[in-house]
């Protein structure tokens, strides 16, 4: 049996107006929120007007013989994401400057074997095209706290 | 724009979207695992889990999370579909959405979300799943068929397509001529890079190389804005603007990887284009090719079977 005119009208325009849906939510509604989340989104991503010299908040250690050892996003947050990492460390600094964190992480390196001595919660400030060019000295690092990691576990 | 579709299109995206998630979701583990035991003064909800402020149970993260895997498989052969294709779109949804619930979104999975919402919320399963074979052919033409298999797929088109123009606009709106002018970009990918460094995480040793050379950022980030708002081509009817612009897309998340060692591992699989083809075709090669193998013709009651549970359409040369 063919389907009625109207019927197939009716089909068309619920086609119609499920595409206007799409545009709606998906393309227009995050745009006027300005609001990135998921799953819908504004794509910021590499959007940001972006300079060469920007602050990285990160945790270091430091051996007992001063050098600096970097850590990897797993010690600094638990979890391998490094965006993640470097959210948990900037929250952190916001939220106690950093010193629960620093707690956190010198519990979780003490069983490390590596010969640490502290955690460093830092902000530090590169010119991220000089450091490509070899020119690697800080423009600015701000030490926010320091723990030490517990010896009674290593 | 809204053409009709044979069944097994829709149905062989199923499977292709089906199989990646679950592979993904195996792929990343770690990461759904470890986000259980994050600092719960971290919990930050977004989307779906607006309301969350506080962690849920480590163990309801992990059994939801291998919910999420036995429903993928489910999904992805299709098997009780009705109920299973909703469903695990839905709870991938509020899953990812747990995962990125800590302070970033990080964007690896907004498109194959959606995507799986467009899957699971139609009739996915009419052909070539466990579930066909219980049920009546699909219809192979007319309005019935582009309502049941055509829109869903135009849908995923669609959302594509939004997707990379959003992104492609946010560039020139908040970056402005900056971005266009390639300093924004470079300096991306040197503090992108940099970042990783310093947070002890694997980086582009080529990115750092390639940010020395001033002159290949200009036309490198007016390329990258002409791909993303130029997606709209692929909600032409030319299959072969479709095809060029899917290429474009693909090499520039390859370019992504190789500058800043950043995966989107659904764009990059080529699976989030997949619904820009008629994938069927690959699927019937390969069913025929399989045939052939085993020297069954076309005439046997097994392909006759088969023809009637993927949707009443004649296997191809039969």
């Amino acid at each position: 049996m063919r389907p009625s005119p109207t019927s197939e009208l009716n089909k068309r325009r619920s086609v119609r107006a499920i595409g206007l849906a799409i545009v709606v939510v998906i393309g227009v509604l995050p745009v006027a929120l300005d609001r990135d989340s998921y799953p819908l989104s504004t794509y910021p991503m590499f959007s940001s007007r972006r300079t060469a010299i920007e602050p990285v908040h990160t945790a270091v250690a430091r051996g007992e013989d001063g050098s600096i050892r970097r850590l990897t996003p797993t010690q600094i947050s638990g979890n391998d994401e490094v965006i993640i990492a470097a959210q948990l460390v900037f929250d952190s600094i916001t939220r106690d400057g950093g010193t629960v964190l620093c707690g956190d992480i010198a519990r979780r390196m003490s069983t490390s074997s590596d010969m640490i001595d502290t955690i460093e919660i830092v902000t530090e400030k590169y010119d991220a095209i000089d450091w490509y060019e070899g020119r690697r000295s800080p423009v600015s690092r701000v030490v926010h706290t320091s723990c030490s990691v517990p010896e009674v576990t290593r | 724009m809204w053409r009709a579709a044979p069944a097994r299109r829709l149905a062989a995206l199923r499977i292709l979207v089906g199989a990646y998630t679950v592979a993904f979701l195996l792929a990343r583990s770690a990461s759904f695992w470890q986000m259980a035991d994050l600092p719960s003064w971290q919990t930050e909800g977004v989307g779906v889990l607006w309301f969350l402020d506080s962690p849920w149970n480590p163990s309801t993260v992990r059994v939801a999370f291998v919910c999420n895997v036995i429903l993928g498989v489910l999904f992805t052969l299709g098997v009780g579909f009705r109920v299973v294709g909703p469903v695990f779109s839905l709870v991938f949804l509020v899953v990812s959405t747990y995962r990125l619930s800590f302070g970033h979104v990080i964007h690896t999975e907004h498109l194959v979300a959606l995507h799986l919402l467009a899957l699971g919320f139609s009739r996915s399963a009419d052909a070539w799943s466990y579930d066909a074979r219980r049920r009546d052919p699909a219809p192979t033409s007319g309005s019935e068929s582009r309502l049941r298999y055509g829109v869903p797929i135009r849908a995923m088109v669609l959302v594509t397509v939004l997707t990379y123009v959003l992104a492609g606009v946010a560039k020139v709106r908040h970056g402005g001529m900056d971005w266009l002018a390639g300093d924004g970009l470079r300096n991306q990918v040197a503090y992108d890079n940099l970042r990783k460094e310093l947070l002890g995480s694997p980086h582009s040793p080529f990115g750092g190389w390639v940010v020395r050379f001033e002159w290949l950022f200009p036309p490198s980030a007016v390329l990258t804005t002409i791909i993303e708002i130029g997606a709209v081509v692929a909600l032409s009817s030319s299959q072969r603007l479709r095809t060029i612009w899917a290429v474009a897309a693909w090499g520039f998340h390859v370019m992504v990887l190789a500058l800043m060692a950043i995966s989107f591992p659904y764009p990059l699989s080529f699976v989030a284009y997949a619904c820009l083809f008629d994938v069927e075709r690959g699927g019937e090669r390969l069913i025929q090719a399989a045939r052939r193998r085993t020297g069954r013709t076309s005439d046997s009651k097994s392909d006759k079977l088969s023809a009637a549970i993927s949707g009443g359409m004649p296997p191809i040369n039969g």
